[in-house]
Formats: C-alpha cells, sequence, structure tokens
C-alpha cells in the first residue's frame, strides 16, 4: 500500500513548474532576439512519465519496473512560418544533424533545474536550428521551384487551458501481481508453449506546453494496458504468436480474471489449433477482414498516408494529394479521425488526447465522407490547401512532432450481419471460381511504405486466418500467411461492413516516436485481397520434451 | 509525505536471506537430462553444460542542483547457458562465426545468453527455461562444431592448444551479509552534492547519483562445479561539465566507490571534494592560454597515476586468444602486447605488481575488485604479475592459450579480466611528492624545458560514456584512439615550484611499453576502485561492459611523455549567460 502513496506524491506538490517555464522562455526567447538570426518560435513541452510495467511469466514475475522521469523538449524556429529551419531539403538522402537535447528535470520543482536545463537546451535547440536554416536557404536556391509552395509553420490561435493533473491510478500491487500470476501460471500444464507472459503496463503522463505565441496548456494522459502473450512453433519451424490485450483508461475496469482466463483458454485453443493447421500458399481471391484487422489494415493503408506532412515531401508517394473531393472508398463508407473520444462501443480507445504535442486542441477530422476524401491530418506542418493544424501533430519525447494517427473510427452506413457476409463471401470466392474465400480474425500489426523509391505496398500481418469452403467444409484453420497489395486498388475491392465492431489499441512507431493510437471498424468483406507467404523460422523444435511438472505431493 | 518514498524504497533491497536450493536442483535435473539424452541426429553431444544464474538488484538515486532527478530501481535476473560439443582439446569455442557473430541468427530462435527470467525463479518454472535455452544453446554450439571443423578441414593446424581446461570440481558457497543502505542519508548526501554547483554559474550540466547493487549468483556445470556467491557495491559519482570562453569543453568528475555503503568517505569529505570539482572547473573556464604542445617527463600523481596505469597498462595483462575463423577474418586484439612476453621485461626492475583479488582491504580502503569466485566457479589465486620488471603471469580463465595453460580465477562477467593490482616499489625508488617534483624539474632542465608537467585526473572510459556524452551530448569529441588520454587536470610546474592549472591537453602515444620508462614512483600507495572496460569485448562474450576493479598505485613519473592541445574546432560556448548566475553566481 506504500507504493500507492508513492505515486501520488507528486501531485501534491505545489505546481509551479508551467510559470518557471514562462519565466524560463521568454528570458530566452528575449536574449536571442537580439541575435542576427534570431528566433521567431520557442515551445517547451514538459513530459512528467511515472510508469510501472509488472512481467509475469509461468506464475513468476520476471519484471517489476517503475520509471518516473521528466523531461524537457524545446522547439525552436528561425526565419519565419512561411520559411523556416524545418523546410524539407531536397536530394539529400541522409541528414547529419546534431540531434534533439531533451534534459531530465528533477521530480521535485526546482527553479534552478529548470532555468539551466531550458537554458542549454534551448541553446543547443538555437545552434541545430541555424545551422539548418542555413542549408534550407542554400538549397531553396539551388533547387527547382517546390510543388508545394505552402508556409512551413501554421499560424494558430493561442490557447491557455491548466487542468487539474490526475493522480497516479490507485491499485493493490499484491492483488495485481496475483493477477498475472494466476494466469501466466495457465501455460505451465501446456508442454508445447514456449514462451508466456502476462503484463501490465500502467502510466501516466502529465503534459506541459508552453509557447511564445502564448499558449499555455497543462493536462495528463493515462494509459493502462494488460496483455497476455504466448507462442509456439509448428513442426516445420514456424513461429506462432497469439495475444489478447486489455487497454482501459480506470484501472477498475480491467476485465476480471474470469473473463481474462475465459480468453485464454479461448488463446490456447487456437494456438494448439495454428500449430497443427496445414500451411497456406499464395492466394488471391475475396476476404473477411475482421473488424480488428480491418482496423489494422485501414491504419496501415490509408491512415499512413493522410498523415499530412507527407504530401510535403516530394519522395513520398503522396497517395491522396490529388484526391480532395474524390471517390476513394465505397460510398458507404465514413473513416475519421477523432482524438476526443474516449470510447466506441463501451470499449476504451487509446487515442484520446485533449491537447497534441504542439499545443493544439484535438479535433474530430474526417477524412472520408461516402466515399469521397475530404482531407489529412494535420499537425502544424501545412500543406497545400491545408494551411492549419486539426491537433494531430503528436510525438514522443525526445522527436519533434508530426501529423501522426490518433483514433481512427471506421463506420459503414450500410451493414450486413457476419453470417450474411459469410455467405457473400462464398458468393464471390464461386464467381472467382475458387475453393474457398479466407477470413482474417485477428492481426498482429503492419507496416507499409510511403515512399516513392520503393513500392508503394502494404503488409498486414495476420495470426489466425480461416479458409472459408464454398462446398460447406468445415471453416479449415491456416497459418503463413501475410496480406499484401497497394492501397488504391485494395480499397476499390471493399464491397460490404458488417454490423460488429472490432477494436485494435496499440502504439505506433514513426518518425516522431511511438504514439498511442486505436483503430476500430465493422469486419469489412474485400472481393480481392492478395497473400504471400511468412517469413519463417529454420530452427527445430526443441529436441527434448518439457520437463515434467514437479509437484509438492 | 516524503518519508513515505524513503520507506518504500528502503524496503526494496531485499536481503536474499537464504540459498535458494531449488535453482541448484533445477539445474542439477536439466544438466543431467541434457548431458545424457540431448542430440541431434549424426551431431555430437554435449560433453559439457553450464548454467549461470546472476540476480542483480540495483537502486540508483541521482541527483540535480539540489533535488532528486530520478530515482529506479530495476531488479533482473538473467540465466546465460554454456554449451561445449567436441572435448576438452578440440571443441565449438575459440571459433568466431562471422554471420552469426556480426548478425546473429535470422531465425526465431530462443535466446541462451543473459535470458531474463522470473526474479525468484521455482524448480518448474526455472526448469521450463533451462530447457529452452540449452535446447537453444546446443543448436548453436553444434552447428558451431561443424563449421570449425570445416573451415580447418584444409588447413594445416599448427596452434594445437586445448580449447578448454579441465579442472577439479569444488562446491563453493560464499554468503555475505548484505549492509543496510541508508536511502535517507544517501538521497541527502546526493542532494548536498549536487547543491554545490547552485554557486557556480560558470558550470553547464552537473549531477550526483550513486549506485547500491546487490547480485547474487548461482553457478552449475556438468563437472559437478556448484558455487553461490553474493556481494554489492556502491558507487557515487559527480560529473559536472562547462565551456571555456574559447568553447573548448570542460568535463570532470569525482567518484567514490566501496563495497559496503558504510564504508565510503564521511559526508563532509565528499561535498569537500565536490567543491573543489566545481571550483577546479571554474578555474579551468578562466584560464585563457592555449597549451602548447608538449614533449617531456611528466609526473601522473593520485588517480591520474592509477587512471594511466588502469587504462593503457593493465588491460594488458589479460590472456586472450584470437578465435579462429573463416576467411581469414580477425576479430582483432587490442590488448595484446604482453601475450607472448612471459619472462620479458615490462616494467623497470624496481617495480613488482601483484594481483590481490582475494584481499578485502588496503590501508582500511575496501577493494572494489575482490571477489571469492570466478564466472567459472573457481576461488581467484593471489599471484605475482610481474617480478623486479619482469612479466611472470597474466590473467587467466579455462581458455588456455599458447603461454597460459591453467586458470588463476579471473573470468569475470563474460571474460576473462583483471581484479586487484598492487604496486610494490623496491623503497629507494619510491620518494615523497616533493622529492618527485624536484626529480621532474632536473629532467625538465636537463631538457631546456622551461616547466614540467603533473597530471593529477584523466577522464575514465566509464564516466565518459555513461555520465559524460549524456549530460552534455555533442560537446565532446571521441577518440577511439589507443594510447590517447582525456586529461581533465593538470598544471605546470615551474623551476620555483610553482604549480600552474591548464587545461586543453591530451596524453598521446601512452602505450604498455612507456611504463618501462618510468623513473622514480611516489612512497604512497593510493586505492583506486573504478569500473574498468571488460577486455575481451561483451560483444563475443555477452557479458558485462564494465567490471569492478582497484588499482593501489604510488604517483608516477615517466622520462618522456607526449602531451598536445586536442585538434579540431569546439562548439560556440552557449549565447546567453547561464542563467543561474542571476541568482546565486559569485
Amino acid at each position: 500500500m506504500i507504493v500507492l502513496f508513492v505515486l501520488m506524491l507528486n501531485s501534491l506538490f505545489a505546481d509551479n513548474t508551467l510559470d518557471q517555464l514562462e519565466i524560463e522562455l521568454k528570458n530566452n526567447f528575449n536574449g536571442l532576439k537580439k541575435k542576427e538570426i534570431a528566433p521567431y518560435f520557442i515551445s517547451y513541452s514538459l513530459t512528467e512519465t511515472n510508469v510501472v510495467k509488472i512481467y509475469s511469466s509461468y506464475g513468476k514475475i520476471v519484471a517489476d519496473q517503475n520509471v518516473h522521469s521528466k523531461t524537457l523538449d524545446v522547439s525552436l524556429r528561425v526565419g519565419d512560418y512561411s520559411l523556416d529551419n524545418t523546410h524539407i531539403i531536397r536530394g539529400s538522402s541522409f541528414e547529419f544533424g546534431s540531434g534533439n537535447f531533451s534534459p531530465q528535470i528533477p521530480l521535485e520543482f526546482n527553479s534552478e533545474s529548470i532555468k539551466q536545463a531550458a537554458w542549454l537546451a534551448t541553446d543547443k535547440a538555437y545552434k541545430a536550428a541555424t545551422e539548418r536554416f542555413e542549408k534550407v536557404q542554400t538549397n531553396k536556391a539551388v533547387k527547382i521551384e517546390e510543388e508545394d509552395l505552402s508556409d512551413d509553420f501554421s499560424k494558430e490561435n493561442p490557447v491557455v487551458d491548466i487542468r487539474e493533473l490526475q493522480e497516479f491510478p490507485k491499485y493493490n500491487k499484491d492483488e495485481l501481481i496475483n493477477k498475472l500470476n494466476n494466469i501466466s501460471k495457465e501455460f505451465l500444464n501446456y508442454k508445447w508453449i514456449y514462451s508466456a507472459t502476462a503484463f501490465i503496463t500502467v502510466e501516466l503522463k502529465n503534459k506541459y506546453f508552453i509557447s511564445t505565441e502564448g499558449t499555455k496548456l497543462r493536462w495528463s494522459e493515462p494509459y493502462i494496458r494488460l496483455m497476455v502473450n504466448i507462442s509456439t512453433k509448428s513442426e516445420d519451424g514456424m513461429s506462432l504468436p497469439i495475444y489478447k490485450d486489455y487497454f482501459v483508461y480506470d484501472i477498475n475496469k480491467l476485465p476480471s480474471n474470469d473473463i481474462i482466463m475465459e480468453d485464454v483458454e479461448k488463446m490456447i485453443s487456437t494456438i494448439d489449433g495454428l500449430r497443427n493447421a496445414p500451411l497456406m500458399g499464395t492466394y488471391s481471391g475475396p476476404a473477411i477482414l475482421s473488424g480488428e484487422a480491418a482496423g489494422v489494415f485501414f491504419h496501415e493503408i490509408f491512415g499512413h498516408r493522410v498523415e499530412g506532412h507527407r504530401e510535403k515531401d516530394p519522395n513520398s508517394s503522396q497517395t491522396f494529394k490529388q484526391s480532395v473531393g474524390k471517390e476513394v472508398l465505397p460510398d458507404f463508407i465514413n473513416v475519421v479521425f477523432d482524438p476526443t473520444r474516449k470510447e466506441r462501443d463501451g470499449r476504451d480507445l487509446s487515442g484520446n488526447y485533449p491537447y497534441d504535442d504542439e499545443g493544439v486542441k484535438s479535433q474530430k477530422v474526417v477524412a472520408v465522407e461516402n466515399g469521397v476524401f475530404k482531407g489529412f491530418l494535420m499537425s502544424r506542418i501545412p500543406i497545400e490547401d491545408f494551411p492549419l493544424s486539426n491537433g494531430h501533430g503528436r510525438r514522443q519525447e525526445g522527436y519533434e512532432p508530426v501529423s501522426r494517427q490518433s483514433n481512427l473510427i471506421v463506420e459503414s452506413k450500410k451493414t450486413i450481419s457476419r453470417n450474411q457476409m459469410k455467405d457473400k463471401l462464398i458468393e464471390l470466392a464461386k464467381e472467382q471460381e475458387r475453393e474457398f474465400g479466407l477470413l482474417f480474425e485477428k492481426v498482429q500489426g503492419g507496416f507499409t511504405f510511403t515512399s516513392r523509391t520503393i513500392p508503394n505496398a502494404f503488409n498486414v500481418l495476420p495470426l489466425v486466418v480461416y479458409k472459408i469452403y464454398v462446398n460447406g467444409r468445415p471453416d479449415e484453420l491456416v497459418r503463413g500467411v501475410d496480406l499484401i497489395g497497394t492501397p488504391l486498388t485494395t480499397f476499390e475491392n471493399i464491397v460490404a461492413a458488417s454490423d460488429e465492431i472490432g477494436i485494435f489499441n496499440g502504439i505506433c512507431g514513426a518518425e516522431s516516436g511511438g504514439v498511442p493510437v486505436s483503430a476500430s471498424s465493422p469486419s469489412l468483406l474485400v472481393s480481392k485481397i492478395e497473400v504471400q507467404k511468412k517469413q519463417k523460422s529454420q530452427s527445430k523444435l526443441p529436441i527434448l520434451e518439457a520437463p515434467v511438472i514437479k509437484t509438492n505431493e | 509525505m516524503k518519508n513515505l518514498i524513503l520507506i518504500f524504497l528502503a524496503l526494496s533491497i531485499p536481503l536474499f536471506s537464504k540459498v535458494n536450493e531449488d535453482i541448484f536442483n533445477a539445474m542439477k535435473d536439466e544438466i543431467d537430462r541434457s548431458m545424457s539424452e540431448l542430440k541431434l541426429d549424426k551431431l555430437e553431444k554435449p560433453y559439457y553444460v553450464e548454467y549461470s544464474l546472476e540476480i542483480s538488484n540495483p537502486l540508483t538515486i541521482q541527483s540535480n542542483l539540489g533535488t532528486i532527478l530520478e530515482i529506479s530501481k530495476n531488479r533482473v535476473a538473467k540465466l546465460t547457458v554454456q554449451v561445449r560439443v567436441g572435448d576438452y582439446k578440440f571443441d565449438n569455442t575459440n571459433f568466431f562465426d562471422i554471420g552469426l557473430g556480426f548478425f546473429g541468427s535470422s531465425d526465431d530462435e530462443e535466446g541462451f545468453k543473459n535470458r531474463r527470467i522470473a526474479l525468484s525463479p521455482d524448480y518448474n518454472s526455472l526448469r521450463r527455461e533451462l530447457w529452452l535455452a540449452t535446447d537453444a544453446a546446443y543448436k548453436r554450439e553444434a552447428e558451431i562444431f561443424s563449421k570449425k571443423v570445416a573451415a580447418l578441414q584444409n588447413k594445416i593446424r599448427r596452434d594445437t592448444t586445448y580449447d578448454f581446461i579441465k579442472v577439479q570440481p569444488e562446491t563453493n558457497i560464499f554468503k555475505n551479509e548484505i549492509p543496510n543502505f541508508d536511502t535517507t542519508y544517501f538521497k541527502n548526501l546526493v542532494n548536498s552534492c549536487s547543491d554545490i554547483f547552485k554557486d557556480y554559474s560558470e558550470i553547464a550540466t552537473s549531477s550526483a547519483i550513486v549506485e547500491f547493487t546487490v547480485n547474487e549468483n548461482y553457478y552449475l556445470n556438468s563437472e559437478g562445479m556448484k558455487t553461490y556467491s553474493n556481494d554489492y557495491h556502491t558507487n557515487l559519482e559527480v560529473v559536472a561539465t562547462a565551456q571555456a570562453e574559447d568553447g573548448m569543453p570542460l568535463g570532470n568528475y569525482y567518484r567514490i566507490m566501496s563495497k559496503n555503503p558504510n564504508k565510503l568517505e564521511k559526508k563532509e569529505v565528499i561535498l569537500k571534494e565536490v567543491t573543489k570539482l566545481a571550483e577546479l572547473l571554474k578555474r579551468q573556464t578562466e584560464i585563457t592560454a592555449e597549451f602548447d604542445d608538449y614533449s617531456g617527463p611528466v609526473l601522473f600523481t593520485d588517480i591520474a597515476a592509477a587512471q594511466v596505469f588502469a587504462s593503457q597498462f593493465a588491460p594488458n595483462l589479460v590472456t586472450q586468444r584470437e578465435p579462429l575463423s573463416e576467411g581469414g577474418f580477425s576479430t582483432g586484439n587490442d590488448y595484446g602486447a604482453f601475450q607472448s612476453k612471459i619472462g620479458g621485461r615490462v616494467l623497470p626492475e624496481f617495480i613488482s605488481l601483484k594481483a590481490i583479488p582475494n584481499q578485502k582491504e588496503y590501508n582500511n580502503k575496501e577493494l572494489v575488485g575482490n571477489f571469492k569466485v570466478d564466472s567459472e566457479g573457481l576461488k581467484p589465486k593471489d599471484f605475482t604479475i610481474v617480478e623486479d620488471g619482469f612479466l611472470k603471469e597474466l590473467f587467466s580463465s579455462r581458455v588456455p592459450t599458447k603461454r597460459v595453460k591453467k586458470s588463476n580465477g579471473h573470468k569475470r562477467e563474460g571474460g576473462t579480466m583483471f581484479s586487484n593490482i598492487l604496486y610494490e616499489v623496491q623503497k629507494d625508488k619510491a620518494v615523497s611528492y616533493d622529492s618527485l617534483k624536484s626529480r621532474l624539474m632536473e629532467l625538465c632542465q636537463m631538457r631546456e624545458l622551461p616547466y614540467g608537467i603533473i597530471i593529477k585526473n584523466i577522464m575514465d572510459r566509464n564516466i565518459m560514456y555513461t555520465s559524460l556524452f549524456r549530460q552534455n551530448p555533442g560537446l565532446f569529441k571521441f577518440s577511439s584512439e589507443q594510447g590517447n588520454l582525456m586529461i581533465t587536470e593538470a598544471y605546470k610546474v615551474y623551476p620555483d615550484g610553482k604549480e600552474e592549472l591548464i587545461r586543453g591537453l591530451d596524453g598521446k602515444a601512452f602505450t604498455a611499453r612507456s611504463f618501462k620508462d618510468i623513473l622514480l614512483t611516489g612512497n604512497e600507495n593510493k586505492v583506486t576502485n573504478y569500473l574498468a572496460s571488460a577486455v575481451i569485448s561483451p560483444f563475443v562474450t555477452g557479458g558485462s561492459r564494465f567490471i569492478y576493479c582497484s588499482i593501489i598505485t604510488p604517483d608516477l613519473l615517466f622520462e618522456d611523455g607526449e602531451l598536445v592541445a586536442p585538434e579540431g574546432n569546439y562548439d560556440k560556448p552557449p549565447f546567453l549567460p547561464n542563467p543561474l548566475s542571476k541568482s546565486n553566481g559569485k
């Protein structure tokens, strides 16, 4: 119980952080203004991260970590809103920058520490900015005129919103450890399960943001996730992982152990089926993507391509640059990104936040309405026809913010039941003279390439796939395939959506680090998809049987 | 409310009340099974299996300008399995597989080196981990054995040194009482240390950190060697950086170590030393004169004597065996100067060196390099390394080399490594500081030099990598050239005896060979406890990068040394004055 108090302590201290940051911001901004190349914008983001991570494996705790720290990030711009040091330098395949300096600040308030850290970090940011601005100006002079002539930084109205900071979630640590141990202990009974962990992350980020434009913010972002991971191998060496995760904002809303153990039983049964499932070859034909799979599918093939800043990069594929006002999806589909939303269908969505990491209020963005493309996710990096941010400038501490996804929500105005969808799948398979269609039930994640220098493809990594036979044979669990394709063709092939919603909560990694996101969608029927063989380990199963469990008797 | 933090932390150090026999039972049962049943098709069975489980429990408290920056604890249990295929004469080891060595396996294989396992494993959970790790280790090592055989198939093998030395198995249980770590005291101590820098506007960054680490090690091998040992270390470091007006980066540190946290220096002494550090950095920022390259006699005193020995000489005292590899590839051997020097002179004839791993204290100072049992379960031996200038024995493990065929119990955290080294100097060559200084000036006069150089501190590699570079990134340039020393405190000494603080000089070309030119030493041995860089790369061994060692050395006067001003450009100093100057600056 002592732990609980410790974790709460910091929020009880008088919080002068923002005021001190404001003083330092003014001092440093005014001081550097006297320089020949003066900054026109500086912001300070201070993030207090308090995170507890507990891992359990086979009924025993493997790691029990608590990291509590405060980090200061400085963004500094020289030049002006139209052209500044952040402008893209064209023709350079690698930029050797001086890197970001994000100093740590003491946990308790210490004005001297804040002063010194802000001073040194601002100085380093200023030097890096002036160096780069010199390169930007030369690059602009020696290269052809850019296609996108929009400014480098959007002008936003300043916001002041100082919220009460949340307390670190209260929990009984012993109970939590018991919960995890009870879950992971179950896997000792299965000789063929080669790794099994149950782990929880309980995190609270308290964020402070202040800028020379007058924005002054303070808010909290909690994140609680319990995850069960197990994996085995098939005879042919293929690794077969499976996971189940539970994301909540309120620790008391974590499911009971009974519910989790029910899920665990299903996981064991699925993975047992998988290790004996036949290996599937390449395939092209119709498929159903479960809601969760469809969410990841949209995150990869659509979401990353509507992150606005990519449209400015001449090396980016700019898939949707010319698509505003044009149909890109079937007319019954809407796609929105809504960081203001905390839940869907009673389940928490992990991409919720009140302000982005550039101090802009989070906003719902309708990216596709009735199949027609409406617009991009915007940070404060403007692009042609999108001069303002819509609150999607996000980053992990230590990185510069760029436009990133939040809660991706796929909606369908026309829905059918899962059974009807299965019938339709069989119909399509028959039309295409296929023996079966595919059902992608669960996916691990995916990745995509958005550059022009390599094929503009995506790869979604399925964990659980079934063949749905046209001749009425029972559904058959298969393994060994990845879902691949190119975005525009795949979109054209979406033919129906179901009436039940699947949700994927996770951390998305990109150039501004890892940020929490969600992707939720109804199940989708796609008339044609393509799968390729999955990369496979060549290592054999263990030579000896698992050791016999010793009991006290 | 603050007391609650302290209670929590004090409770967080487990006292390891008893040796967990479940661990040994699980290890024994899985070793027996692996030795009798583990075999793949036509491949050889293992002839040796070894399990090492290390449970470490570090607690770190870091402070900046008088307040706590971070308190962290990260208890970790790591299992390492070693499997040998073949026999003692010729096995899978001492061979570097380029593909696996550099890039690892592209297959999804179980880990068997530093495998993270349960913090308090029971019989069943540990058996499970041992089973999977042993399986993976056997498959890997059996494959490497075949590759080694293949690589030698069409070669005439000239070096037939055994791959592994056979030893008599022992059972050693060494259980230390873990001393109490007073979190309240150390929290206050680091806060007091870091608070000193509030008064120094010349200093750009600073931090004080204390770390108390408790380790437990369970070891069992198929020969019957069984050991348990636990140990603990305390490390206090204060690091600060500054920049001179001409942009020259300045960094320095104060560090003390002991095993027992209650045996560190007294608080008053520590605070005095930290103030000296801050004053020194301040004075260095005020120096305007640039250093002219110098070639002449150099006197290393205090910690600098230990540092120059530790970085340039001591690593050569470790046996190293260049592994076989395919295609003429060499893994390199950075500190191989003495591998074939046994019997030869490596120091002046008035100096002897002793390895004293079993010695716990010297002049009432704890030696952190003291240990009870090495990573192969062997008790370390005290021995003479150098006798009257002539090399007698190197630090060795169970991996023999052409010249060294026995272990003296020095496999430490992954590879062969030194521990405690003691200087013994003939009386007539061990003189007072004043006599050393006079001799230095005589030498300068003979060479018509206007001044001599005394070096009192050199940047420590562990501090450089783990603190300095992180504290003020980009400010310091890294030099990987062997023989280079980043000197942090040095003085010009004039004929009248006056010492003038200087900055901006690097030691150049100080090698193991330079130590033959020591002319005199001081008459007082001082203990330097530090974290030495592992001599055999942890990339190869999978072990630790830094290992606790102690050097007991007098001041050292070298006949000749080369000192140069650092090359390259400096970053401009910060454009705005340090904000601390407004409120507190002196």
